[in-house]
């Protein structure tokens, strides 16, 4: 009947719904506010182009943002429901401090994921489509490193489990 | 039954109403020229291009589920190994909290 306390549901919970959180991130604040980091933006370039081909390479990259925008939904979705299968076994420690590293963990591998496939591997796209998009892209990695090794050590160093299966803290 | 009877009405919907009543443009010529932009043989592999990262996350979210990257005193703890705990033991019948 008693055995142990397993992190691990809370983990990957709080790791997929940081990846899906993540991408909302670059998706609102990059995508749509700061206007840049398309989807196919390397492919359909919006940038010194008279206004017809503006428009038409804006909208087919809007579309593929809308696809991304699915992927990120689909994360949450599915993080959601491994939250609420964690949060419904009770050998499963609730504490905030591995919760919140989980999704900095998740916002981090969001980072370096992407960023290392689609703008170093397939060169789909870059953070900003200029010449010196290298810095913004590194910076983007450097982010996701920043962000990864912030959950892993609030994930590794949190001992608040030990003190009970299900303290909230 | 009702159940049925929306996915039956939501599906002649769809069916009969073409989406680009929705759309203030795609009848233009710049809609057909976006339409022509993303429906087109290249449809495919800008799709497999977008979503390439997703098996990938998955992968990793489950194998930190069913274990690796966190060493196993970190993720798995004997509660008997805390007798000072002052806590009940744990249960892991798997049973939900409601």
């Amino acid at each position: 009947m008693t055995d142990h306390l397993n992190r691990r549901p809370l983990i990957s919970a709080g790791t997929l719904l940081g990846i899906g959180m993540g991408g909302f991130v670059d998706g609102i604040l990059f995508h749509q506010l700061l206007q840049l980091h398309n989807m196919l933006s390397a492919k359909f370039p919006v940038r010194d182009l008279e206004a017809r081909k503006l428009a038409v390479h804006l909208e087919i990259n809007m579309f593929w943002d809308g696809l991304f925008h699915v992927f990120t939904w689909g994360m949450t979705a599915i993080g959601i429901a491994l939250l609420w299968h964690a949060v419904r076994l009770q050998n499963v420690p609730l504490t905030t401090r591995t919760f919140v590293g989980s999704l900095s963990l998740g916002w981090g591998l969001f980072n370096l994921v992407e960023g290392v496939i689609d703008h170093h591997i397939l060169h789909i796209h870059h953070v900003t489509e200029t010449s010196n998009h290298l810095i913004w892209d590194l910076t983007f990695l450097g982010a996701g490193i920043g962000l990864f090794l912030l959950g892993w050590g609030l994930i590794h160093f949190d001992n608040g489990y030990k003190k009970g299966g299900a303290e909230k803290g | 039954m009702r159940i049925f009877f929306i996915l039956a009405v939501l599906i002649a919907l769809t069916v009969n109403v073409s989406p680009v009543e929705a759309c203030p443009y795609c009848e233009s010529e710049l809609g057909k020229e976006v339409a022509a932009g993303i429906f087109n043989d290249d449809f495919a592999i800008n799709a497999l291009l977008t979503l390439f990262p997703v098996p990938i996350f998955l992968s990793i979210v489950y194998v930190m589920y069913s274990g690796m990257p966190f060493s196993k005193n970190n993720t798995k703890t004997n509660a008997r190994e805390q007798p000072d705990s002052g806590t009940s033991p744990v249960h892991t019948s798997g049973a939900g909290h409601d």
